[in-house]
């Protein structure tokens, strides 16, 4: 309070000035016709402004919510268009491994890494939302990877961008299939081995999974084809540039399988045997 | 020595004179007089600067009353002897204002004078008329007419000098 009375008394030239310059003005602009139209002019130009860059900050606040509600839509759609396509396969009774009953789960992702060897990723939906290990995740660019560990709440993603990561491709337009992994150091490319040699290659190919292992559903975008080399002679090295950008990956998919397990069971007692 | 019933008196007749002749001078609408804030120029150094501002802020809300301009001769006012301590300050001659004098040609003469009235009604007239053209856009034309109105203000001050407050 003392302070605020001597910052009072030692301005007090140049605030009585203010203060009689704002009744000056606030006279002019009030009771002279001319300069209260260009004031009103003036202010409400300002005010139309203001109110637009205000307009334009509250969208940007919205936008994650905006983002969620068109996730969750996604998430019903892709449901439904899977009971459609069983509906479809259904009629024209075609049976396969792309009929299967899949069922599409969204996750969001809270923690992930792409320049070490060995990445992972955490997605914040677990058991309680019925993920399970060796659930395959997408997006929707294509393919992210598949599920190694779950909490209650929480699973752990071994992305494409791991070292122990394989996963079967082929060639979308001729179905010859290789073995796919990381190139180990680019977060953007993968190697696509053992494609032999009679195979036509063009750069610009598109790679998507074969369905052969047992994961992840055929057809799944993997990337395209970049460049390619022969390795020891016999089979093509292929770099192949990953359609997930994982620098930029906030919401996935998990694709839940039920005949996944039953599959599993009767393929690992054969090999037992 | 008492100088208030002088400092009214002249408050009085100034804006009767301001209001009745000089604000009918109209030359083709780019000069102006305005005689009136001789009375400013001459208020004494010793007094309080708040109370001038407030002084001026009046002197000014009077004219604008009988103007029907109201606000912008205040505004002009009040700015006035808001910098008129810094401008005596800028020109003050080589032995600082002596007490017991007045800012006139009488103790400080007619070079010094002329100065302080050229500053100050340039100050006062560049306030003035760009409030009263509110905006920025025929800036040259309007500086031409605070120019032009200086120029006659101050003669009309300066020789006011002669004629009527002789010592």
């Amino acid at each position: 309070m003392r302070n605020l009375l001597q910052f009072l008394i030692k301005y007090q030239f140049l605030l009585l000035f203010l203060l009689l310059e704002s009744i000056s003005i606030s006279l002019v602009v009030r009771y002279n016709h001319y300069h209260q139209i260009s004031y009103l002019n003036f202010a409400q130009q300002w005010h139309a402004r203001l109110s637009l860059k205000k307009e334009r900050i509250r969208q940007y606040m919205k936008l994650k919510e905006v983002n969620e509600r068109l996730v969750a839509e996604n998430e019903s759609l892709r449901n439904s268009l899977e009971y459609y396509k069983k509906l479809n396969a259904a009629r024209v009774t075609k049976t396969g491994a792309d009929s299967s009953d899949s069922h599409f789960l969204v996750a969001r992702v809270i923690n992930s890494s792409v320049h070490l060897p060995y990445n992972y990723l955490t997605i914040d939906k677990g058991e309680e939302a019925g993920v399970k290990p060796n659930m395959a995740v997408v997006c929707d660019q294509g393919i992210v990877g598949v599920v190694v560990a779950t909490s209650k709440h929480f699973a752990i993603v071994m992305p494409v961008l791991n070292r122990k990561f394989r996963v079967s491709a082929k060639f979308k337009k001729n179905n010859y299939y290789g073995s796919f992994e990381w190139s180990g150091t680019n977060y953007r490319t993968g190697v696509l081995n053992d494609i032999p040699l009679h195979v036509p290659i063009a750069r610009g190919d598109t790679i998507v999974t074969s369905g052969y292992s047992n994961l992840f559903p055929e057809g799944l975008m993997i990337g395209i084809v970049e460049d390619y080399t022969v390795s020891m002679g016999t089979f093509y090295s292929i770099n192949v540039r990953l359609s997930t950008d994982f620098k930029n990956l906030y919401y996935v998919y998990l694709i839940s399988d039920n005949k996944l397990s039953e599959r599993v069971t009767l393929e690992n007692s054969v090999i037992n045997e | 020595m008492n100088r208030l019933p002088t400092y009214i008196v002249r408050f009085l007749l100034l804006i009767l004179l301001q209001v009745f002749i000089f604000n009918k001078i109209q030359f083709s609408n780019l000069i102006n007089p305005y005689f009136y804030i001789l009375f400013i120029l001459l208020l004494p150094f010793d007094m309080p600067r708040s109370a001038m501002l407030i002084t001026a802020f009046f002197l000014g809300l009077c004219i604008d009353l009988f103007s029907n301009t109201l606000g912008m001769h205040a505004a002009a006012c009040t700015w006035m002897a808001f910098v008129r301590p810094t401008v005596l300050k800028w020109i003050s001659p080589r032995e600082d204002y002596e007490s017991d004098t007045l800012p006139t040609i009488h103790y400080y003469g007619i070079r010094w004078f002329v100065g302080y009235t050229l500053v100050m009604v340039f100050l006062h007239h560049f306030v003035l008329f760009f409030i009263e053209m509110f905006r920025w856009s025929d800036f040259f034309p309007t500086l031409a007419r605070v120019l032009l109105s200086t120029v006659f203000t101050s003669l009309l001050i300066v020789i006011s000098q002669f004629f009527f407050f002789k010592k």
